[in-house]
């Protein structure tokens, strides 16, 4: 569409031109074929959406405002998916898994790290330095895990 | 010239029937409502809604022809308008913000019951139909109540292919009769930008209708 046309096609479309205006307009589509095409195509179209104006409206229902009110309510009521749904309160569940996950990792390292390994067999245990007669006799009572050991090697070795 | 009445068949001027529901309002009372609702104040909230019903009926009643949907659509756009409206930021005026809700709200109902054709073949009356013909304002007088019916169809059909922004703009500028002044006011854009924004959706309306093939009544019988 030409630029006659164009920056004058609302007031076409309203038949609101001024009379020299008009005069202009229907010298440009009478020689152009397109510009002429494309205003009735136009012009149609905006005629079937002007059928959608409504006429004879009815009122809403006595107890409109109320209805609205009950529908808010409804739609208010968070459902468990719309929840899990919600961007803030799965940015608060990411949070706690976070501080969950941290707190139980923290919980682990402090209850297994300070253990000493156990030794599992009487030649383990007798391979250990500490496990020397010597050791043995020395500061019974100080360490109480060694001292258990000990007495462990003592008793398996008894038989042999 | 004469063979150009049939290109550019002036409406005469001033005729364009003005079927607004009236909502006078001023920007600055409008906006203190607004910041009531937005406060959770509810009796600001009851005041807009009874300010703003029969605007958002008439709309609805104009795209969908049916009460009971018309009561039920209506009451969705509120409790829209009510969780949103926190949103609302005030560049554009709070009816053309509805107005936008609204017309959404039509075509996502539209679009969930796929009842385009119902609305107007099976939905549509002889009750409907006189008050149609008794009350044809909005449209030209003498055209067949068949035609108008094929009209709003086509109209429906070809206002989904477009853009949200697009239709609520040619329904504000077809449907409510705004001047491209008014609608320069009512969404904070300047004349020229309305103007090239109506043009464009003038455009795709047209491309529209050539991909659906098919053509109102009247063009049909080659007038």
């Amino acid at each position: 569409m030409h630029e006659p046309i164009r920056s004058q096609l609302e007031d076409i479309l309203q038949g609101r031109l001024r009379a020299g205006q008009k005069e202009s307009v229907e010298a440009h589509l009478a020689g152009c074929g397109d510009c002429a095409a494309e205003l009735r195509e136009m012009r149609l179209y905006s005629g079937a959406i002007r059928a959608l104006r409504a006429t004879d409206v009815p009122e809403p229902s006595a107890g409109f405002y109320a209805r609205v009110i009950q529908r808010v309510e409804a739609n208010g009521r968070p459902s468990f998916w719309n929840l899990l749904l919600d961007p803030v309160f799965g940015r608060r569940l990411v949070y706690a898994t976070g501080a969950m996950f941290l707190l139980m990792a923290s919980f682990l390292l402090a209850t297994t790290g300070g253990q000493p390994e156990l030794a599992r067999t009487p030649v383990e245990m007798m391979a250990r330095p500490q496990a020397t007669p010597a050791a043995m006799q020395t500061g019974f009572g100080e360490d109480v895990t060694r001292d258990r050991e000990n007495f462990l090697t003592t008793m398996a070795s008894f038989s042999d | 010239m004469s063979g150009m009445t049939g290109i550019l068949d002036f409406p005469a001027a001033g005729s364009e029937p003005r079927v607004r529901a009236k909502v006078e309002v001023n920007r600055e009372e409008e906006s203190a409502l607004v910041r009531r609702v937005q406060n959770g104040d509810e009796m600001a909230f009851r005041d807009l809604v009874e300010r703003y019903q029969s605007k958002v009926f008439s709309i609805i009643y104009g795209i969908l022809r049916n009460h009971n949907d018309a009561e039920d659509i209506a009451q969705q756009v509120f409790a829209k308008v009510y969780f949103s409206i926190r949103n609302f930021d005030f560049r554009s005026s709070l009816l053309t913000w509805i107005y936008k809700i609204t017309v959404n709200e039509c075509y996502d109902y539209l679009r969930k019951k796929k009842v385009r054709k119902l609305v107007y073949e099976s939905d549509f009356s002889e009750d409907d139909a006189m008050m149609m013909e008794n009350s044809g304002a909005a449209v030209d007088p003498g055209m067949p109540i068949d035609e108008v019916l094929a009209q709003r169809d086509l109209a429906v059909k070809l206002l989904e292919k477009i853009s949200e922004e697009d239709r609520s703009l040619l329904l504000l500028k077809e449907v409510e009769g705004h001047s491209v002044e008014e609608l320069a006011g009512m969404t904070g854009m300047n004349e020229n930008t309305i103007k090239v924004k109506l043009f464009r959706a003038r455009q795709k309306l047209v491309k529209a209708a050539q991909r659906l093939g098919r053509l109102p009544g009247r063009l049909a019988l080659g007038q």
